[in-house]
């Protein structure tokens, strides 16, 4: 039993010495091959997870650096918790990286004490990992239309401020919408009509009869100015955009969520049967 | 020729059911601009001669029932705004009044719809137009007041509605075609305004408007239009009632926490079982040792005493 469980790299590394010394050699040299089979097999699920781990630290990093520029939307929301999911995955990604070489030694040198360690800090790592799953998948489910038309209303070009928070959130939110309405030739979130049918924040200082809706609703010309401005004032077709910009904030958005939440899914999923099978190993090591 | 008419025909067909508050051409079931348009037109075909007979029956009865129409939807999308209303000039309304050698000029008022509007009379005792303003009236309320002043629309060219694509063309063409009352934001608060104020209405106010053809030398008022049916500019609601709930959660957020929710449970369950199996396995192994150190010794013993 005891002979059973020793550790087979000490077995190898002993063997594969004998066989050079010219104890046994054939006998040896066999066991010795069938021990590195057995190890490399072993830790073929620990790297494995280095590749996983880097792929999630890249996949994270690419969210959070917003290439679409849509982190000052939900900031104003106060709802910026996928952002939050894709910096924990960063750190998991790394963490996962460190810990599968931590399993490898420990594998190798079959230490009971460094499996063990390993086994914690990898559970440590599996509840942030699913910490961060579950709020991406969440949160991704409270970005309606509804909240971001509200945001729109309530903070594009809001002229009286509160305090310094305030006015940094407003001015995020003014920049963002005049981006996304010129980039992607859209006004409003569902059409320029969400302009007339509420008051607005733009409504207080911008009159309903120059501005109907912002002058980024028009069609611009080379030069960002809008090539009829009566023609948009009146709402005459092919002189103001009269699609919503819900889908170029939506898509990226979702995409963000969803590649968060499922990916560090997949890698949860891979992650609990390798550590159910070191838990299972460690049990079988004698001390 | 005939199936530019018939297209108008079958357009206004189904017009007329979308928009129930225009004032159509009684005779002709035209918009009265295409109404008069096909006067032009058909004037030469023997086959139309029906439809000339007919529009000018039409002509002369309708004079009495025609009205200020809202500009055409397809051109203006978007009206009447919460400030505005855009409406279409009074082409050919006024042809029968026209003597050829005199200037005129064409003024609409604007009128509150109410029951407590106290008169709705567009001309003094001695067939003047009035001079009211928009305070004066406190913005219609009192009173029709004067909102415009322009030139009599040309009727025999009038601008066509397809130029409207061209960029440049277009605000010709919207100005000729159309007049936006409201349009003026600065002009009731500037001391040095002079011309007629068409300071911006009321949202959610139900308005009515009449256009007066007078005469530039003598000053009288030499037709009138009927005052437009009501039409109501429109009501913004508050952005605070927006409900935000998002609802249901969806199916994907709960098979990720359920999932790794018992996953989570299981590794921690199976972390206790190897510890506890662990622990187990070393009290066995120091008792197995403990009781082959003795039995040794016993049998150590045994020799030395049977050699002794």
């Amino acid at each position: 039993m005891q002979h059973e469980a020793r550790n087979k790299g000490e077995l190898c590394w002993q063997v594969s010495w004998e066989g050079m010394a010219g104890i046994d050699p054939q006998g040896s040299r066999r066991t010795a091959l069938a021990a590195e089979e057995h190890l490399s097999s072993q830790l073929l699920p620990y790297s494995d997870r280095k590749m996983c781990g880097i792929a999630l630290t890249a996949e994270c990093i690419f969210f959070v650096s917003d290439p679409h520029g849509l982190y000052p939307l939900l900031e104003a929301t106060e709802n910026n918790d996928i952002y939050a999911a894709a910096w924990i995955g960063i750190f998991v990604g790394f963490a996962l990286l460190a810990l599968s070489i931590l399993g490898i030694v420990g594998v190798m040198k079959s230490s009971k004490t460094l499996l063990l360690v390993y086994i914690i800090l990898m559970l440590i790592t599996y509840a942030f990992e699913m910490a961060s799953c579950i709020t991406a998948a969440t949160h991704r489910d409270f970005l309606t239309p509804n909240l971001f038309l509200k945001q729109m209303l309530e903070r594009y070009m809001k002229s009286d401020t509160d305090n310094n928070n305030d006015k940094q959130m407003t001015e995020g939110v003014t920049k963002t919408w005049d981006n996304l309405m010129l980039q992607n030739q859209c006004c409003g979130v569902h059409g320029p009509l969400d302009w007339q049918e509420y008051t607005s924040a733009f409504r207080m200082t911008h009159n309903d009869a120059d501005y109907p809706w912002p002058h980024n609703c028009c069609v611009m010309n080379t030069r960002s100015e809008p090539i009829n401005l009566d023609g948009c004032k009146l709402g005459v077709p092919g002189f103001y955009n009269s699609n919503g910009c819900y889908d170029a904030i939506s898509g990226p958005l979702n995409r963000q969520a969803w590649g968060v939440a499922w990916f560090g899914f997949a890698i949860l999923c891979w992650t609990f049967c390798v550590l159910l099978g070191t838990m299972f190993y460690w049990s079988r090591i004698a001390y | 020729m005939q199936q530019k008419s018939e297209d108008t025909f079958s357009r206004g067909s189904e017009e007329q059911h979308k928009y129930p508050g225009l004032s159509w051409h009684p005779a002709l079931q035209l918009p009265t601009l295409f109404a008069h348009i096909c006067v032009q037109e058909s004037s030469g075909m023997l086959s139309h001669w029906v439809v000339l007979v007919l529009c000018c029956l039409g002509q002369l009865c309708a004079d009495q029932s025609m009205k200020p129409q809202l500009a055409a939807p397809e051109l203006a999308t978007n009206n009447p705004t919460l400030t505005t209303v855009a409406l279409e000039k009074p082409f050919c309304m006024f042809d029968s009044s026209l003597h050829p050698n005199k200037s005129y000029a064409i003024y609409l008022y604007v009128m509150k719809s109410s029951a407590s509007t106290i008169s709705s009379v567009v001309t003094d005792s001695s067939s003047k137009p009035l001079d009211s303003t928009f305070q004066q009236t406190h913005g219609g309320h009192l009173g029709p007041y004067k909102a415009a002043s322009f030139d009599v629309p040309n009727c025999v060219s009038p601008p066509r509605l397809a130029d409207a694509g061209d960029i440049n063309k277009v605000s010709d063409v919207l100005k000729q075609y159309l007049f936006r009352v409201g349009d003026d934001g600065t002009c009731l608060y500037d001391p040095n305004f002079l011309d007629v104020c068409n300071p911006p209405l009321a949202p959610d106010t139900t308005y009515r408007f009449k256009y007066v053809l007078v005469d530039n030398t003598e000053g009288i008022v030499k037709d009138q239009t009927l005052w437009s049916d009501p039409i109501k500019t429109r009501k913004a609601k508050l952005p605070m009632k927006i409900d935000i709930w998002p609802g249901r959660r969806s199916g994907s957020m709960i098979v990720i926490t359920s999932i790794l929710s018992v996953s989570v449970f299981l590794l921690l369950a199976g972390l206790l079982a190897s510890v506890f199996s662990a622990l187990v396995e070393s009290e066995d192994p120091s008792a197995e040792t403990k009781g082959m150190s003795e039995t040794t010794q016993q049998s150590e013993l045994r020799p030395q005493l049977s050699s002794e």
